[in-house]
């Protein structure tokens, strides 16, 4: 092999790399332009879909609830729930949560991931996974409301959940 | 110093012969780092720890994956494909698992390391869907990255021919690419 060929493929291997570096670098952090971020400091919670329809025996409140960031170790946790409108307000905290949770389905690819809900924590969903979680609440009248999920440290999520005439 | 008894074009072509051959020496530490860090990878799931690649066993290293999707861009797909496929997806684990113990090892015994070298480089890609997870700081990235540049020199200084067992192996068969067909010939045994 050449010298004039050694080097050529050196400068090819050391372009590529530095581009893969690069180009990773920028999408996982934003390390070469702009403003730098860490997705997996603190957890989002985010609300996929919240769906909701009233009984006389209670009103069910199914939120598909997903953990999009934060760190891989530890879920994340809506240790308080608020549903209001101007004329209405309940908040539950962990306990209430949990004793309102009637049912939860994992999504197919959880596997050990589960979503879950506890006397502690309230809701609980692990980095990546994705639930919904039934919650029967206190009849509530027609009306529109805004249902607020709070996460220790991070900014509240809110969904609006518009109650129609009671079912059967 | 000018030598008196031997000729000087003698002292020069060692000295050429040498410094041809020291910049390969000096790569050992790094083979060997690189080399045993997948080693301890796939030992650690294949024999110290055999419940991380067990589907039925809560540290299953699948369920890794999960935590990977939020932000796994364009993996996603594979990823819930092995997911909600776990047979699949532990089938691909324990390859991994084995393809770390042999990259691993003839990274170490200096064995096919241009073709070992060729694995680690495609084997620390294939964690990209991990690399924005770093609670602390840029860990999987920087992981990601130094093992990418590392094995891309490894592969291309074919650096089992220095302290390696591909020094025999060049010795006596000199260049082999993995096949005959084009790109694949750019891919060298050791």
């Amino acid at each position: 092999m050449t010298t004039g060929k050694t080097e050529k493929i050196a400068v090819i291997a050391a372009v590529l790399v530095m581009v893969f570096v690069l180009v990773t670098g920028q999408v996982a952090y934003g390390n070469v332009y702009g403003h730098l971020f860490n997705d997996s400091k603190a957890p989002k919670i985010q609300v996929l879909k919240a769906y909701v329809y009233t009984t006389s025996g209670g009103t069910y409140v199914f939120l598909n609830i997903s953990d999009v960031a934060g760190p891989d170790a530890y879920p994340a946790s809506v240790t308080m729930l608020s549903v209001s409108n101007a004329t209405y307000h309940m908040t539950l905290y962990a306990p209430n949560i949990s004793s309102s949770v009637v049912g939860i389905t994992q999504a197919k690819w959880n596997l050990a991931r589960k979503g879950y809900s506890n006397y502690y924590s309230g809701l609980v969903i692990p980095l990546g996974a994705q639930a919904v979680f039934e919650l029967r609440l206190p009849t509530l009248s027609t009306g529109e409301y805004t249902l607020t999920l709070y996460t220790p440290a991070v900014p509240p999520v809110s969904v609006s959940l518009q109650i129609t005439a009671q079912a059967a | 110093m000018s030598g008196g008894k031997v000729s000087t074009s003698d002292v020069t072509e060692q000295r050429e012969a040498t410094k041809s051959l020291t910049p390969l020496a000096y790569l050992l530490p790094l083979r060997l780092t690189v080399g045993w860090d997948w080693l301890d990878a796939g030992l650690r799931k294949l024999m110290l720890a055999p419940a991380k690649v067990n589907p039925s066993s809560s540290s299953f290293v699948l369920n890794k994956f999960v935590s990977f999707l939020p932000h796994a861009g364009p993996f996603t797909f594979l990823l819930k494909y092995f997911l909600e496929n776990p047979s699949v997806g532990g089938t691909f684990l324990v390859t991994y698992a084995v393809a770390e113990v042999i990259v691993g090892v003839f990274l170490i015994t200096g064995l096919l390391s241009r073709l070992a070298g060729f694995g680690s480089v495609v084997m620390a890609a294939a964690l990209m869907p991990a690399y924005w997870l770093g609670s602390t700081c840029e860990d999987e990235w920087q992981i990601g990255i130094l093992l990418v540049a590392s094995s891309v020199v490894l592969m291309l200084m074919a650096s089992g021919r220095k302290f390696g067992l591909d020094s025999y192996l060049f010795v006596k068969f000199g260049d082999r690419p993995i096949s005959s067909l084009p790109v694949l010939r750019w891919i060298k045994f050791w």
